[in-house]
């Protein structure tokens, strides 16, 4: 098993793919439990820096170990911990959790952030949970060096994919399809009136992505006035009989009718009249019944726009496909993205030879000072460490910089060694002074 | 000055091929952003050239540059960008970009071959009435073509609609609503110009003892017959929509058709 030699990131976690829902909920970090959860993580040692992110789909613990951890024998503790936290088999954890390290717990956290491991490619929120999640982290003092570094490269890996993809175009469900349309033809649906013909279910969630949208005038249709009176009242709509149907048509701007009759409920001839009273204004149709409720001829009236649940399929699959295709352009930013960071964290293992470079010369810088400015005024002193100071940053900048890069290119172990030898690093500073 | 008169005829082209491309990558890519802010950049670029080229003329020729019919498609496609910017400045259309910016380029490309080859204009017309009564009909020229553009747009937008054709282009283009009012609104500001270059020219004609109205002027007031239903019956009779964009599209359709007329392009 892996020993890391330099400290790593980590991330321990369960998400839709791997896990049921029940123990998803089971895993959740809620609340104030999250804080303390976090703060007993850092405090039990087994991770340097911590982030604890939690959403409906998934629960993960980022971190970063230590060196010289083995990476097996931190996986059991922190399952161990989680289970114990959360009262929950450690073994179902084992079984549906995932651990990942070093360039894949990167990688991992940047699909995450990208929602390209979202249950609904694409999805919006999940930039701003993660943003939350780090902002929390903060707050609590739970990042340091590593973690702010790898979450905020994250986050600007999130923002490119949102910028430079079509990941998050187009709606994915059949209900904001639906809302999404209505928005194609009737523009801002702010002041729009709505009616709902039927009170099933799909109906009612149409008018909630409708509230969502800015409309507030509703009017609920249905056979039996109770269900009609309890939808109306929700959404502070007025209740209809479904005799008053083709007389009020004419005042909604978009109609959505799930019944479940067995006929036809709105024919194309109250479509036509209802039209003809709207002085040319568009009418939006949803038919969402099975079978339909509205006459398909009443979609080839002039300014009447009738969509079925299949036409509504058939555009949430339009845009998952589109989603699908720009998902090969966001796995190319994460590549690019996490590729930046493993550089970066590959530049960081030459840091301590740099600093004992930078230890070694500043020693020497002062003693020499020492030396020259014995019986000097303080003016003149100050302006020889001045002095001093601007010729020890001029002649390592060179050495620094190629040290730097030699590292990120993954030759740090080689670079560090010849530096050594070159600089004599290991020397101590009396030894320069006898020499 | 002749060479810099020549190198502005030779950028003029390039410029707004810039801009079509510009608007074209704004539109056809997913990246909008960056590219909608190049487009503006590379049109305001192009407006520029433009308006360069126009005082040069001035300067070289001492005169307003609209007495050849080279000079008027000039100022004309400097409408219809300076429209083109002012849609995009007050109604966000800079994704349409693509198509509201082929009428200029076009004209500004057709301008420059046609650039010094003219007769100059009858002694009689240079007068400041005439360029007045040209500058309104050309920005009404340019605000009808505007319209048109986004009528068209409208019934493509319709068209895919009532198809269920939910591609690339139905996803970048406006909402129908939007694309019908910005419609009706160009194409009303542009009977406006022109019943005021029409009363400036009538004006005009009477004050200076002109020869009368021709066959190919009356043209024109078809023209105007045209849009003005179009704007009566969109606010009586409800004909928006299709109705009002068919309207929109016969009207541009007959501008069209009686200034070739009067440019004698039929007579060959």
């Amino acid at each position: 098993m892996n020993t890391f030699a330099q400290p790593h990131i980590v991330v321990l976690g369960v998400s839709h793919r791997t896990a049921p829902v029940a123990l998803r909920d089971q895993l959740l970090f809620k609340g104030d439990e999250l804080g303390s959860f976090g703060d007993a993580l850092l405090k039990s040692g087994l991770l340097t820096e911590s982030l604890l992110l939690s959403t409906c789909n998934r629960s993960e613990i980022y971190g970063v170990a230590p060196s010289q951890t083995d990476a097996e024998a931190l996986r059991i503790c922190l399952e161990e911990s989680w289970s114990a936290h959360r009262s929950v088999n450690p073994l179902s954890l084992r079984e549906h959790g995932y651990f990942l390290f070093g360039d894949d717990a990167v990688r991992h956290l940047f699909r995450v952030i990208g929602s390209l491991d979202s249950l609904v490619l694409g999805e919006a929120q999940i930039l701003g949970q993660v943003k939350d999640a780090y902002q929390i982290a903060v707050e609590r003092q739970w990042t340091d060096f590593w973690l702010n570094h790898v979450f905020q490269a994250g986050l600007h890996t999130g923002k490119r994919i949102h910028a430079e993809t079509a990941i998050h175009e187009g709606a994915v469900s059949i209900s904001y399809a639906a809302v999404e349309l209505a928005r194609k033809v009737l523009g801002d649906l702010d002041g729009m009136t709505v009616g709902l013909v039927g009170t099933g279910e799909m109906g009612e969630l149409a008018l909630q992505h409708l509230h969502r949208a800015g409309v507030r005038e509703f009017r609920v249709f249905n056979r039996s006035s109770e269900p009609a009176q309890r939808l109306a009242t929700e959404f502070g709509g007025t209740a209809h009989s479904l005799d008053e149907l083709s007389e009020k048509m004419s005042g909604c701007d978009i109609v959505i009718s799930a019944t479940g009759a067995a006929g036809v409920v709105i024919t194309a001839a109250m479509a036509r009249e209802a039209v003809r009273h709207r002085h040319g204004n568009p009418l939006f149709l949803i038919d969402i019944a099975a079978p339909a409720d509205v006459d398909p001829e009443a979609g080839k009236v002039e300014n009447i726009f009738l969509f079925t649940i299949d036409d509504l399929k058939s555009a949430v699959e339009e845009n998952a496909n589109q989603r699908r295709e720009a998902a090969r352009d966001a796995e190319v930013i994460v590549e690019e993205e996490s590729a930046r960071v493993s550089s970066w964290a590959r530049g960081l293992d030459v840091v301590p030879t740099l600093k004992t470079l930078r230890e070694k010369y500043r020693s020497v810088t002062e003693r020499e000072i020492e030396k020259f400015a014995a019986g000097v005024s303080i003016e003149e002193r100050a302006r020889l460490e001045a002095f001093g100071r601007s010729l020890l940053n001029k002649f390592l900048h060179t050495p620094s910089t190629r040290l730097k890069l030699l590292g990120e290119q993954g030759q740090a172990q080689r670079a560090s060694y010849y530096t050594g030898e070159l600089f004599g690093l290991d020397e101590r500073i009396s030894d320069y002074e006898e020499g | 000055m002749e060479t810099v008169l020549i190198l502005l005829k030779v950028l003029l082209p390039v410029a707004y091929l810039a801009a079509l491309w510009a608007y074209g990558r704004a539109f056809f890519r997913v990246e909008a952003d960056g590219s909608s802010a190049l487009a503006r950049t590379a049109m305001v670029a192009a407006l520029s050239v433009h308006t360069a080229l126009l005082v040069l003329l001035a300067i070289t020729f001492y005169r307003c540059p609209l007495w050849t019919q080279g000079e008027a498609l000039l100022f004309l496609a400097w409408m219809l960008a300076m429209l083109h910017l002012l849609s995009e400045w007050s109604a966000d259309t800079r994704l349409l970009g693509v198509f509201t910016v082929v009428p200029a380029a076009l004209a500004a490309m057709v301008s420059v071959f046609f650039l010094g080859h003219e007769l100059a204009l009858q002694t009689e017309y240079r007068s400041s009435w005439f360029i007045f009564h040209i500058v309104s009909s050309l920005a009404s020229y340019a605000a009808f073509s505007l319209a048109a553009v986004l009528a068209s747009l409208y019934l493509l937008q319709y068209g895919k609609l009532k198809r269920k054709d939910f591609d690339r282009t139905f996803r970048r283009l406006p909402p129908l609503d939007k694309l019908d009012k910005l419609a009706a609104a160009w194409a009303f500001l542009g009977s406006l110009l022109m019943i005021a270059s029409s009363a400036i020219g009538a004006w005009w004609v009477r004050r200076e003892a002109l020869h009368g109205m021709s066959a190919q002027e009356a043209g024109i007031f078809v023209v105007l017959a045209i849009f003005l239903v179009a704007a009566v019956s969109r606010r009586t009779l409800g004909w928006r929509g299709r109705r009002h964009a068919l309207w929109v599209l016969a009207g541009y359709a007959a501008l069209v058709l009686s200034n070739l007329w009067l440019h004698g392009f039929f007579r060959a």
